[in-house]
């Protein structure tokens, strides 16, 4: 079944991610590849970057970044912020984003959302779209921000009524407003060719009290292409609530995730928990994906007979041999020499049978303790290390 | 070597990064020769199957992924890639029907409207998997609108459930291909370009 995407969004400026400082144990918290590359391994479905550099300069480092990503990261990823042209896009797309997403440049001209999927495919165009409610009576949680001067408060019910869906679409992060209706934009942008909705509700955006479910839903329901909601999620219920209420097919947060307060991970097992789809991990996949590979791509396994606790051999293991040694509860390596899955004691007999297992704090070498049969070593030793040195 | 086929449409670079990450060299070419020499061929593809079957067509390489294909050495359809490898799609391109390779028989229909199903399917779907390139029950991303009914049962690699349950990957002798984006599924994606990859070596 399809599964509902959790979507980290990584906020960027000058090539750096900003607002990530609490975010896990990671030597450079500001390094999108190392940020990129912690979410994907805590689950993250897609990675969204904005780019919120004001200068040309640091927008100039967005490509770079793009770049970096892609050559580590194999999730979809999507950038936006800035982008105006045709020619921003292919930029962005060939350095190796998936996807871009429109915001402002969208309302300012329509038709760069068609001349774009026109160009690149729908596949690669996300329309961002932020509202505000116009009217207390669409759960307007009110604006905090000071500067908001889009939308009159004191608007009358013939403006309002412009607003058939009650939100307005606003830009420039909620400071402009647009005139443009957002249920009606929303359908407008799906004919243009847009391939997804990117919807953040500016009302509920850093408020922690869920998302929009309103607007999301109406959305949702008027057209076919995926709405990921935005803006307002604080705790794990939001997050169904925006799912089941609203009908979005991806979920978006930023700082929730950034610092922690809510971990990937526990979000998926409960949103699984009731009974939404989520993409998970077979066990054996989520452990070689933690692990350091040497050069080779292979991980090297430590062998203790656990009744003696002697070492009996070394070899190493790719990711077959292990997912084998972990269904099979018999040991299996890569064999160097045959470049092939090596199952010990296929041809001797001498199997070795799984009883624990431990990884090491650099996360780059396995510890086996086994039952053997027979001797372990090929020569008919009972252990590979039978050669004593003099040092 | 492994070749990428490139009929100038997409972005190749995604599965160029997915081999490198995995140590395996790959050129994004549309020289026949190089097709020809290499030790395995991707074709890769997003976008409309009329556009593509078009440009793969005008630049002649529609034969030569026949001829590349004849010498039974590993072949990757990815997405479009897979779809080019039937007969027919129901995709209109210009009110006809597109033509497709005829590698594999059958066809490419587009997903029923009447679902209640977004479309195109975006998103991680999990196979059920028929062949051991293939991991049972694993996620992989997939974005598609179109999907592949091929008339060989023994064909079919793995189906995927989006409303319907329908074929995602097709694998005969040394052609594999599948309609998700291994190259962009993570590690179980990595896992199977690296199973994949790894049959060119012999």
């Amino acid at each position: 079944m399809l599964s509902k995407r959790i979507i980290p969004c990584l906020d960027v400026k000058n090539g750096r991610v900003v607002k990530g400082t609490n975010f896990i144990a990671l030597r450079d918290a500001g390094d999108p590849v190392e940020c990129a590359k912690a979410y994907n391994e805590a689950g993250a479905d897609e990675l969204v970057f904005l780019d919120i550099s004001a200068t040309v300069e640091g927008r100039g480092t967005v490509v770079d970044m793009v770049k970096s990503v892609a050559e580590q990261v194999f999730i979809p990823f999507t950038v936006g912020g800035g982008i105006r042209s045709l020619e921003d896009i292919r930029e962005i797309l060939n350095a190796g984003a998936d996807k871009i997403s429109l915001n402002s440049a969208a309302v300012k001209d329509p038709e760069l959302v068609r001349r774009a999927s026109e160009k690149f495919g729908s596949q690669c165009v996300v329309v961002a779209i932020d509202v505000r409610g116009r009217t207390g009576g669409n759960i307007r949680i009110a604006s905090t921000d000071a500067d908001f001067k889009g939308i009159d408060e004191n608007a009358s019910e013939e403006d309002n009524s412009k607003f058939p869906s009650g939100y307005e679409v606003v830009v420039a992060g909620g400071t402009k407003a647009t005139g443009l209706d957002a249920l009606e934009w929303a359908k407008k942008v799906e004919k243009l060719g847009a391939g997804e909705i990117l919807l953040t509700s500016l009302d509920r955006d850093g408020t922690k009290s869920g998302f929009d479910n309103v607007i999301t839903r109406m959305i949702a329901d008027a057209v076919s292409i995926p709405v990921i909601a935005s803006g307002g999620a604080g705790k794990m219920e939001d997050f169904y609530d925006g799912i089941v209420d609203g009908g979005a097919d991806a979920v978006l947060a930023a700082s929730l995730f950034h610092f922690g307060e809510i971990k990937i991970e526990d979000l998926k097992e409960y949103l699984e928990g009731r009974g939404i789809p989520v993409r998970k991990l077979s066990p054996a996949l989520k452990l070689w994906q933690s692990l350091k590979k040497d050069a080779l791509g292979l991980v090297p396994a430590i062998v203790v007979e656990e009744s003696s606790k002697d070492v009996l051999m070394m070899a190493y293991m790719d990711y077959e041999s292990l997912e084998k040694t972990m269904e099979t509860k018999l040991m299996h390596y890569h064999s160097r020499s045959r470049n092939s899955l090596w199952l010990k004691g296929e041809t001797s007999g001498h199997f070795q049978h799984v009883k624990k297992a431990f990884l090491d704090c650099d996360r780059d070498t396995l510890l086996f303790y086994i039952d053997q049969d027979g001797a372990a070593c090929h020569t008919g030793n009972h252990s590979c290390f039978f050669t004593e040195l003099d040092i | 070597m492994i070749a990428i086929i490139d009929y100038g449409m997409g972005n190749l670079g995604s599965v160029q990064k997915a081999l490198a990450f995995l140590g395996f060299e790959s050129e994004i070419t549309n020289d026949p020769s190089t097709v020809m020499a290499a030790d395995g061929v991707v074709l890769p593809g997003v976008g409309a199957i009329g556009a593509a079957m078009e440009a793969l067509n005008s630049r002649g390489l529609d034969k030569v992924v026949h001829e590349y294909i004849a010498t039974g050495k590993p072949f990757l359809g990815i997405c479009l890639g897979m779809q080019m490898l039937f007969d027919t799609s129901e995709e209109s391109f210009g009110g006809e029907p597109v033509k497709g390779l005829s590698v594999l028989p059958g066809k490419v229909v587009k997903f029923p409207s009447d679902m209640g199903l977004k479309i195109p399917q975006i998103g991680w779907n999990d196979l059920s998997s028929r062949n051991e390139i293939l991991p049972d029950k694993e996620f992989v991303y997939f974005v598609h609108s179109y999907y592949c009914v091929p008339e060989n049962e023994e064909d079919i690699a793995a189906t995927v459930t989006y409303g319907i349950e329908y074929c995602c990957s097709v694998r005969r002798k040394n052609v594999f291909a599948c309609q998700f984006h291994p190259e962009k599924s993570g590690e179980a994606g990595l896992r199977i370009l690296n199973r994949w990859a790894k049959q060119t070596e012999k």
